[in-house]
């Protein structure tokens, strides 16, 4: 089994992953068809050539339809934990379903990834929230994550106050003086990291030297966007406040279990062995090359216990080079743009005109 | 709150209470003066140049005209029983919908012409129609002395959501009409209004085209016949990104399985071509196919129906066994139809369910389509093409004219 190779994520070559991968991927379009009822049905009543010969001929499903229906190619009682999407307000949470398996796997990967990028050895560790983040009712994307890359540290210390999240400056400095001249590791959400370490410390003139620190975040650019904050302003900012500069911005989503893409030390996201994107036309989804933008599509061999080995994302993105980035990871490299754009639901005569 | 049109002291409240009053005295028959007002906006309307590229705006322009007016109030304000006559109700108060920039008017229309007072909420999402609209109602009552007395009778309000401002606004009324659907109905509707007050809601609706098969091949060899036809479900159903409550959201195709194909193959490729040019949006908003797929996802894996042609197909086109609740309600428009053949009236007539409204129809003969109206448990209006969002005092069911209006018997 592929996973056994969890050791070397990123030492195939796209040639090779790419054949491997697929009869891996169409093995468990079979498997989900034989299982999950919802997904027989939808890959009968929409993808009718049935002669699938490479990645992107298989069946993909919108990234949306787990908001929708309970998708799960597990029985009922072998359900062991159920991942629920953060999702705008007022909408519907993704609901993934997993079984004791697919949570041992999805661990093993993000291991597998993560340690690639920080070393295996575990690091005392940072978290940019609050501690009851964890602690809500049924199981977030954001306790997940924090929970997830938990495992990689130790002496675990939330930086964020619960009560208005404020940042604790003295737990802060305390952990720094405890752990002098050593690696650590840093984890948040970059909107967090924005608004509750780096704004909160640069306003009340709070200098700290971060520069042992190697910082991962993921959780999208939506909010600092809009505050017209982009990646390079992002890391700049933090090297130049904090000298922090070992900076790992990931890209995931609950419907993913485990698969991440990250960011290696040129600024890269890759994506391991036993994933693959494919970038698709908005308009008509036919699969785009290197250097095109379009929906990304994310495909994965982890998802077993619920048809999520294909699926069509509202993100845009482009592959930007394969195989070739200096860091000697192989296959892709994505960069991502965001979400597609939401029209308003309009009715106002003025946006057609006869 | 903020008064947009209508007399405005330093408090609302008491200026709501001064309109009620003149609800109360007996009021000279003001309907001449509203004509003549309406009219002059009519004119106003097509006066100006700038407005020729908003037919929903002219369309209304010429259902102003006084012409058509007194035809309506001829029509619809006489009675057929002997001694009996229609009042003006008193005190109407309309919620008007944010996304038919034009509806607020035809609803306000009718209020002046039964005779009764008026209060408006307009949508703080309103268009730029609307803005038109309550400037030239601005212009004219303020500038044209003739019409100043409307402003006595007349408010329109915008608030945001607030359940005392409606709750106020509602004791006072006589009629309460609810435009904006499902959401907005249920949430005005537990706000209480006075016991003689008398509602009508417009809810969520869904919408049908139906087609004779073999009627639609006959007149697609003939280039001319066919082109109106489509130029007319085009404009039904792709206004608004199909999310009128009557543009078709389901075809029902009428006739065997070699004829209907035929026509599906003459109708299809030329509706595309039409809504190419005419509502280019619909086929290049980038997020609009992603939209469409999900959907289809969602139908095709509770294997209420298969995709009939390519996911990027436009429109997509989803072939279903029959039309539950779920698929009335889920359908999100931007151009996506459910289609079914059906070949007996009786058929169709059982299809139709209360929540529909419009079925647009073509090729059927008027016996044809009173049957199907007198078996049918729902469906509100059977039209043919090209008329599905022309909008009509019979409305959802309501005559909006006797909605507004009492009906007095004086027998000696």
């Amino acid at each position: 089994m592929l996973l056994e190779q969890l050791n070397a994520p990123f030492e195939m070559n796209q040639d090779q992953k790419q054949q491997v991968l697929f009869a891996e991927l169409l093995a468990l379009t079979d498997h989900h068809q034989a299982h999950c009822f919802y997904y027989q049905n939808l890959v009968e009543n929409i993808f009718v050539q049935k002669h699938f010969k490479q990645n992107e001929d298989l069946p993909f499903l919108p990234a949306q339809i787990f908001k929708y229906l309970p998708l799960k190619s597990i029985r009922e009682e072998e359900v062991f934990r159920v991942l629920n999407s953060s999702g705008t307000t007022g909408q519907q949470p993704s609901q993934i379903f997993l079984d004791k398996a697919a949570a041992t796997h999805q661990a093993k990967v993000l291991s597998s990834i993560v340690t690639n990028f920080i070393g295996k050895k575990r690091l005392p560790m940072l978290i940019v929230d609050h501690p009851s983040a964890v602690k809500s009712a049924g199981m977030t994307a954001r306790a997940a994550a924090i929970l997830g890359f938990s495992s990689f540290g130790a002496q675990h210390t939330y930086l964020l106050s619960d009560e208005d999240l404020s940042l604790q400056v003295a737990a802060l400095q305390a952990f720094l003086e405890k752990f002098p001249q050593q690696p650590i590791l840093m984890f948040g959400f970059t909107f967090m990291i924005w608004a509750y370490l780096y704004e909160y410390c640069q306003k009340n003139n709070i200098f700290l030297d971060l520069s042992q620190v190697i910082l991962v975040h993921g959780g999208g650019w939506k909010k600092l966007a809009n505050l017209n904050i982009g990646k390079e302003t992002f890391k700049q900012c933090l090297a130049a406040q904090f000298n922090l500069t070992k900076v790992h911005d990931y890209y995931g989503m609950v419907e993913q279990i485990g698969t991440i893409f990250m960011e290696c030390e040129f600024g890269k996201m890759h994506i391991p062995f036993f994933a693959d994107v494919l970038i698709r036309d908005p308009i008509h989804f036919q699969a785009l090359g290197v250097n095109q933008t379009g929906l990304i599509q994310v495909l994965s061999i982890l998802p077993k216990s619920y048809p999520g080995h294909s699926i069509l994302t509202e993100d845009l993105g482009k592959i930007t080079e394969i195989d070739e980035c200096l860091c000697g990871r192989k296959g892709k490299v994505i960069e991502i743009h965001g979400r597609l754009p939401k029209a308003e639901a309009r009715g106002c005569s003025d946006t057609h005109q006869r | 709150m903020k008064i947009l049109l209508g007399k405005k002291s330093s408090d609302w409240q008491k200026d709501v209470v001064q309109l009620r009053q003149a609800s109360l005295s007996v009021s000279s028959n003001i309907m001449p003066l509203a004509i003549e007002f309406l009219n002059a906006l009519s004119q106003e309307i097509f006066k100006n140049p700038e407005y020729k590229k908003y037919p929903d705006l002219i369309s209304l322009a010429f259902w102003l005209r006084k012409a058509n007016l007194l035809a309506l109030v001829k029509q619809h304000l006489v009675t057929s029983a002997p001694n009996t006559y229609l009042r003006p109700r008193g005190l109407v108060l309309h919620f008007t919908p944010s996304n038919v920039d034009t509806m607020f008017l035809y609803s306000w229309a009718i209020g002046l012409l039964t005779g009764n007072q008026n209060i408006l909420r307009l949508s703080n999402r309103r268009g730029r129609v609307a803005e038109i609209l309550l400037e030239l109602c601005d212009y004219l009552l303020k500038n044209a002395s003739e019409y100043a007395s409307i402003l006595n009778y007349n408010m329109f309000v915008e608030y945001e959501h607030n359940e005392h401002v409606t709750a106020y606004l509602s004791q006072h009324c006589d009629v309460r009409v609810i435009w904006g659907g499902d959401t907005s109905v249920q949430a005005i509707r537990h706000v209480p209004i006075p016991a003689h007050a008398v509602e009508a809601v417009f809810a969520n609706r869904f919408s049908l085209c139906m087609i004779k098969a073999d009627a639609l091949v006959e007149v697609s060899q003939q280039d001319n016949r066919l082109s109106a036809i489509i130029e007319g479900f085009v404009n039904d159903a792709f206004w608004f990104d199909q999310q009128g409550c009557s543009s078709p959201r389901a075809i029902i195709w009428f006739g065997d399985e070699a004829t209907v194909l035929q026509a599906q193959n003459y109708f299809w490729p030329a509706v595309r071509q039409l809504v190419e040019e005419r509502f280019p949006d619909l086929l290049t908003t980038l997020s609009y196919p992603v939209q469409r797929f999900t959907f289809l996802a969602k139908v095709a894996a509770e294997n209420k129906g298969r995709l009939l042609g390519k996911i990027d197909d436009f429109p997509l086109r989803i072939e279903a066994q029959s039309l539950d609740a779920g698929l009335r309600s889920e359908h999100p428009g931007l151009g996506c139809f459910y289609e079914m053949r059906i070949d007996s009236l009786t058929s169709v007539a059982s299809l139709l369910q209360r929540k529909d409204q419009t079925l647009t129809s073509f090729g059927f003969s008027q016996s044809e389509l009173n049957d199907i109206a007198m078996q049918a448990c729902g469906i509100d209006r059977i039209v043919p093409f090209g008329k599905a969002l022309a909008f009509s005092p019979l409305w959802d069911g309501y005559n909006l004219f006797h909605t507004m209006s009492r009906l007095v018997v004086v027998e000696s």
